[in-house]
């Protein structure tokens, strides 16, 4: 969908279009989709999750001014419903996400598998379990981070937003966002190596230098490793 | 070793954002660190992993589900609910206009039941012309204006006649108990200016409130009135009405041009009550400037009820009533040697007009009850037709029996209107004081168009202008005035009518806006009596010769 094309929809659907905002609304479903299962790790939930943020977004669509763009707009309010959703659900659960991650990663897991295995380029037997056994443990390890470390690298990986619209979408300013990401990418890392049974200090490689806000985005990476502080 | 390196240069060479000179020193950097190298490597390659996870694809029918949940919000009313994405429905408006609607059809239903209650009956089925209209008299040129006022009544040809009591008793054969009420014109306004009276219909219910606004006004009259004065069995028995006697009756001829209705009353003497004219200046009828005229008989067996009735003079209306009772106020009097020739004459000329005519037994005179037309003794109807006849036909109609030599014929007609004036026929005053008892206890405004008659033609005296219409008189007056009536009388010579001064001022004389029959209803036909009587061939000669002496 064409800027432009995007605009005459936004246009008609905050005059009350219905018809143009279901456009809209089937343009993004997949992105949102996306966001939010990325976040919850759950498709049930992500598809709960996303149908609140889609009613959010119907409900909202005549207070949008277009200071930013609708993608990250709408992206705010997937990433906003889902972290909240998380939250309660850590309070409604006393047990731990890994199984429960696990499991739902599971099957998730394996349908991007395939999609990826589809892509490459003819692999070799051995490297394909090799890099399946890698998203997996990937994956996994995304779950296992904090949230903002899982949001930012959601964003800036999967929707492969640029700085700008993660700083809007996240309410937090460039620096932040940057300072978040490596952050976030040095936990992922560590978080993965735990899970690969590798336990490597990290932290004392990249630390010092850099931004202010390299210590920022919540203190702890969420690793289970435990390894960034 | 942490100061080695810096997080912006690290996330700057993941992220490739690192221009070349940059990134060449930053793989120097990597180089030389082995640690550093490989940790930059690894999450290099974690970046590109999610980077190849790709987008989810959404649950079919994720849309459809969220526009279900809004659409039963709305539904449920939800105050969480989505605003609704088209233009919002006013509530209120829906309600408004059920609110309205039943208010409207409240207030049909009610309109479609008070409203015919309240409405008379007459006025409901008969839905023609209204009857009644105030007539103001502009008489200040002479011209009679009577001719318009009261129905067929002459101007200068209205007398106040007192009915004889047994004639009017003879005359209720079928004892129809009808009351007529003389309303006298309001005494305390009788010299204003009144809305004259007309023929036309009256409610039943209008008339029953005019009846007890003329027993107020009567209890307020002062004895020996010179307007109002009731006519008791003697003739100096001059009371006043009061509320003791209901059933006296009134005599409501009054010497104002206005005069217009007569109201009477039931009386215990008598069995029956002539039709009389109700004056209805002091009810909410004249109020509204609608005089009527109402022809009421009452007898005696219903002393406690006084009925007024509507008289209707145009058959247009389909009252049968209301026509009937019209042949008891215009009648045309046919005094003629041979009643069966006449009588034959007529239907031979009703036929040849297209006229209907009709024979009805049991129709009296209203001359023979005046004892005015027949002499002493009272009425001596040898034949009584009903004749339905246009407006137009009527000068035709008299002409047409006059023309016989050996007959002579008028018309009567019942006073109405404030013009209505009464006047005895030559020879009544004479024989009214041979006839105490028929000036009882009855009180009748007349007016008639004399025909060649010579009892009543010293009213029509008055050559080629019309007369000046004059004010009704009572039967009663005082004595100055019935002194002079009769002096007038008897001293003045009995004329012959001129006729042809008759039909010209009927035909030619320029209608006033208040006449209501000839210009109201110029097509409309008049239901009347035709009264024959026999008299003797010497009656008729001397009529005759006076006739042709003029």
């Amino acid at each position: 969908m064409t800027p432009t094309a995007e605009q005459a929809l936004i246009a008609k659907a905050r005059k009350g279009d219905r018809q143009a905002l279901g456009e809209l609304l089937m343009a993004h479903q997949d992105r949102l989709y996306s966001v939010c299962l990325r976040m919850l790790s759950h498709p049930d939930d992500a598809a709960e999750v996303c149908q609140d943020v889609l009613l959010k977004i119907v409900q909202g669509i005549g207070r949008f001014r277009g200071e930013s763009g609708l993608a990250t707009w709408m992206t705010r309010i997937a990433m906003n419903q889902s972290i909240s959703h998380l939250r309660k659900r850590r309070l409604r659960r006393a047990v731990s996400l890994d199984q429960a991650t696990q499991t739902d990663f599971q099957g998730d897991q394996a349908t991007a598998l395939r999609h990826q295995l589809a892509d490459f380029s003819e692999p070799g037997p051995e490297q394909s379990v090799q890099e399946g056994e890698m998203l997996e443990k990937l994956q996994q390890a995304l779950a296992n981070l904090d949230d903002d470390f899982r949001a930012v690298l959601v964003l800036r990986d999967i929707e492969q937003m640029d700085y700008a619209q993660i700083s809007q979408t996240l309410d937090i300013p460039v620096g932040t966002v940057k300072s978040r990401l490596f952050r976030a990418r040095l936990a992922l890392r560590q978080e993965v190596d735990r899970l690969c049974g590798k336990d490597r200090q990290v932290d004392s490689i990249v630390s010092g230098g850099g931004s202010g806000e390299a210590s920022g985005g919540g203190g702890n990476t969420g690793g289970r490793g435990g390894g960034v502080p | 070793m942490t100061d080695r390196y810096n997080q912006d240069l690290i996330l700057g060479y993941i992220e490739g954002e690192l221009d070349d000179a940059e990134r060449e020193a930053f793989e120097v950097t990597l180089a030389e660190d082995h640690e550093l190298r490989s940790l930059v490597t690894q999450m290099k390659l974690d970046r590109e992993r999610l980077r190849s996870l790709g987008r989810s694809v959404a649950p079919i029918g994720l849309i459809d589900q969220v526009i279900q949940t809004q659409e039963r919000a709305e539904l449920l009313g939800d105050p969480e609910a989505p605003e609704p994405l088209t233009m919002p429905v006013n509530p209120h408006r829906f309600r408004r206009v059920l609110m309205y609607s039943g208010i409207a059809a409240v207030l049909l239903l009610s309109a479609a039941v008070v409203v015919p209650t309240l409405m008379p009956s007459g006025l409901l089925h008969h839905p023609g012309p209204p009857l009644a209209r105030s007539l103001t008299p502009t008489d200040a040129d002479g011209e009679s204006t009577d001719l318009s006022d009261s129905t067929f009544a002459m101007a200068d040809g209205e007398e106040s006649v007192a009915l004889e009591d047994e004639a009017v008793n003879a005359a209720e054969k079928d004892k129809t108990t009808e009351t007529t009420v003389a309303t006298a014109a309001d005494v305390t306004e009788s010299e204003s200016t009144k809305p004259e009276t007309l023929m036309g219909s009256i409610p039943p219910a209008m008339a029953k409130a005019r009846d007890e606004a003329e027993t107020t006004d009567s209890e307020s009259e002062e004895p020996g009135h010179a307007e109002t004065e009731l006519v008791s069995a003697e003739p100096s028995d001059t009371t006043a009405i009061e509320p003791e006697q209901p059933e006296a009756d009134l005599l409501a001829a009054d010497d104002l041009p206005e005069t217009t209705l007569a109201a009477a009353k039931q009386s215990k003497d008598a069995e029956a009550i002539d039709t009389v004219l109700v004056d209805a200046t002091e009810t909410d009828v004249t109020d509204k400037a609608e005089p009527v005229l109402i022809a009421d008989a009452t007898g005696s067996d219903r002393a406690d009820e006084t009925k007024t009735a509507a008289i209707n003079p145009f058959l247009g209306y389909s009252d049968e009533d209301d026509t009937a009772r019209i042949s008891q106020n215009t009648q045309i009097l046919v005094n003629t040697v041979s009643p069966t020739l006449a009588s034959r004459q007529i239907r031979d000329w009703a036929m040849s007009n297209s006229v209907r005519i009709e024979e009805e037994p049991g129709a009296e005179s209203l001359m023979s009850r005046a004892g005015a037309s027949g002499g002493a003794g009272g009425p001596v109807t040898d034949s009584q037709l009903v004749i339905e006849i246009k407006q137009e036909q009527l000068p035709e109609f008299l002409a047409f029996l006059n023309s016989n030599p050996s007959q002579q014929a008028e018309l009567v007609a019942l006073a109405q209107g404030d013009n209505a004036n009464t006047r005895v026929a030559a020879g009544e005053d004479a024989e009214s004081d041979n006839q105490p008892k028929a000036l009882a206890n009855r009180s009748v405004t007349r007016s008639h168009w004399p025909g060649t008659t010579t009892g009543l033609s010293h009213a029509m005296t008055s050559s080629n202008t019309p007369p000046a219409p004059r004010a009704a008189q009572s039967d009663t007056d005082d004595e100055a005035d019935s002194e002079e009536t009769s002096t007038g009388s008897q001293s003045e010579p009995v004329q012959p009518f001129d006729w042809s001064n008759l039909l010209h001022n009927i035909t030619t004389q320029p209608l006033k806006p208040h006449t209501p029959l000839l210009q109201e209803q110029p097509g409309s036909r008049l239901r009347m009596q035709v009264l024959i009587h026999q008299v003797a061939e010497d009656e008729v000669n001397t009529r005759d010769t006076t006739k042709e002496k003029n």
